[in-house]
């Protein structure tokens, strides 16, 4: 190529761009893009990745250092631990001549009385102790955990109660027929288990298993309840009781602690009776529409999801013979129901606000709340009826 | 040089380093990739060619971006351009002797634009159909009722005689 081929190329670039518009691109911001940006912010991205996995790690450990963790199990008083080593899950400890205090857990206080000895079980949240002898005083925190004291008699389960548990021992007696267990609840609801059975017991109440001491008058109690008295036949009305069993066939025991009131078609002379007495509940039952006569679904739904210990407001009645059924359902008791029907829930698989507690339930409502629920109930069911009404009342016109 | 003043720099010498490597011959694209490495090999050196003026600047970029086409000729051994680099000496001095003239181009392209309205009808419908519609040579000569290399050498008689008016025209202004 000459000078005139590098002319003859100039002037053809030169016209392409003038006439053909194929113009120099402008190609600073990719030019910049490459000089500049990308070696800035790959250094800050560097910088930030290291910076926020310091962070992460200083975190980590502050969470690690701060957490809230659970609590070993401690004591402190007179005691010792047998075998030597320190107050663990597993470790037996045994009380002389003073007390010693076990705390398990942070919500479960076991006080041991002189010549006890116990083994310290359980996990977390689920504290246990296995009374080996002697007696314990226990306290536990309501809505913190569970906590069982166990022996060979039984087992005694609460959910924030104070009560104590004591194995008594028959002079020279060693096997397991002679030893007893004797439970006083001072507050709260527990349960107490074992291979002869199962028993509720509430503050106040005081019984021995197994044995016909204590526990024969509180057996005796309850076979006493088992014909209904004569003022007591036809009542109907409000109460507030203790699911105490439940029944293989949509029942439940009820212990009434409470006659909130008695309805205008109450026959009972005497419904002033039902205080203190443990009662057989029922559903209602009610005519289908093939003339049958079944269950309420709603009512068998809701006693579905009742669980022992469980306190909570009933209206009933005692429609004939010796047991009581169900009058009708508070809303919250309804919403419970339904949704037991439509989930298949159960105390077993959602214990949600039914876990027995002292003072009261989730399920609880007061006189004057109930009332204006059923207010509006009515008031919807007026609603109701007045859009059927209007519903015919067109249905009419337009056949006319 | 900041960001700001390097920007400066491109932008001022962007048009004038591409357009040098379509002359050598590189394609659009080779030629947008030459002077983008062209500015960048430049921050990159160590060189305080920030201190040269804007001709001599330029100059330095010329030479860096005839050295990276040379480096893609080589590369891509693909013909795609038919520079000679043995005669890259006789482009450069045709670039910097006739197209710049001491300047940046401008006037040789507005004396262009001033020769291209003197051609006759026929010539400006021949640049209009080469380099505004981009026909063939081949649609060019049935449009012209000529031979396909008697529209090659009408193309060349063109630019030669557009070539020959901007130097008599900036020839003229110099002279002024």
């Amino acid at each position: 190529m000459n000078r005139e081929d590098w002319r003859d190329r100039l002037i053809d670039g030169l016209l392409r761009e003038i006439v053909g518009g194929e113009m120099p691109p402008e190609l600073s911001g990719r030019v910049l893009a490459e000089a500049f940006p990308a070696a800035r912010p790959r250094r800050v991205r560097r910088a930030a990745w290291a910076a926020g996995i310091a962070a992460a790690i200083v975190a980590a450990v502050c969470i690690f250092a701060l957490w809230p963790r659970y609590p070993a199990p401690r004591a402190q008083g007179n005691y010792e631990v047998t075998e030597g080593g320190r107050v663990k899950r597993g470790a037996v400890l045994t009380t002389k001549v003073g007390e010693a205090e076990l705390n398990l857990g942070g919500y479960a206080t076991v006080r041991m009385t002189p010549q006890t000895a116990l083994q310290i079980e359980g996990d977390r949240f689920a504290e246990a102790v296995y009374l080996r002898r002697g007696e314990v005083l226990c306290n536990v925190a309501q809505e913190r955990g569970t906590f069982e004291v166990r022996s060979d008699i039984g087992v005694v389960s609460v959910s924030g109660t104070q009560f104590s548990v004591s194995i008594l021992e028959e002079e020279g007696g060693t096997d397991m027929s002679a030893k007893r267990m004797m439970v006083k609840v001072m507050a709260g609801a527990v349960l107490v288990a074992g291979t002869w059975g199962q028993r509720a017991l509430y503050a106040g109440d005081e019984a021995t298993v197994p044995d016909a001491g204590p526990l024969a008058a509180v057996a005796a109690r309850d076979a006493a309840e088992e014909g209904l008295p004569d003022g007591l036949k036809g009542f109907s009305g409000q109460v507030r009781g203790v699911v105490t069993a439940k029944g293989d066939r949509n029942t439940f025991d009820f212990k009434v602690g409470r006659l909130l009131r008695t309805w205008k078609n109450n026959k009972a002379e005497n419904p002033e009776l039902i205080v203190g007495r443990t009662v057989l509940v029922a559903p209602r039952w009610a005519k289908g529409e093939d003339g049958k006569w079944r269950p309420v679904e709603l009512h068998v739904a809701f006693i579905r999801t009742l669980v022992v210990g469980q306190e909570l407001t009933l209206e009933i009645r005692n429609p004939e013979l010796d047991h009581f059924a169900i009058l009708e359902l508070s809303e919250e008791q309804r919403v419970m129901a339904r949704r037991s029907a439509e989930t298949g829930a159960s105390p077993e698989r959602d214990r949600e606000g039914v876990r027995p507690k002292e003072g009261g339930d989730r399920t609880r409502s007061s006189p004057e709340r109930e009332q204006n629920l059923r207010i509006r109930n009515l008031e919807k069911e007026i609603e109701r009826l007045r859009r059927e009404n209007a519903e015919l009342r067109r249905l009419l016109e337009s056949r006319r | 040089l900041n960001r700001d003043e390097f920007e400066a720099v491109v932008v001022t010498h962007q048009a004038e380093v591409y357009r040098y490597v379509r002359y050598l011959g590189a394609i659009a694209a080779t030629a947008e990739d030459i002077t983008q490495d062209t500015f960048l090999a430049a921050i990159r050196r160590t060189e305080p060619w920030e201190k040269l003026d804007e001709r001599s600047r330029a100059a330095w970029f010329r030479g860096i971006a005839r050295n990276l086409f040379l480096q893609s000729c080589r590369k891509a051994q693909r013909g795609e351009t038919t520079v000679d680099p043995t005669h890259l000496q006789d482009a450069e001095a045709t670039w910097k002797e006739e197209f710049l003239r001491g300047g940046d181009g401008f006037d040789y392209l507005e004396a262009l634009r001033h020769c291209m309205e003197l051609l006759p009808e026929r010539e400006r419908q021949a640049v209009a159909l080469r380099y505004r519609e981009r026909a063939s040579r081949k649609q060019m000569a049935a449009l012209l009722e000529l031979s396909e290399n008697g529209i090659k050498s009408l193309l060349r008689r063109i630019r030669a005689a557009l070539a020959e008016c901007v130097n008599k025209r900036l020839a003229l202004g110099d002279a002024r």
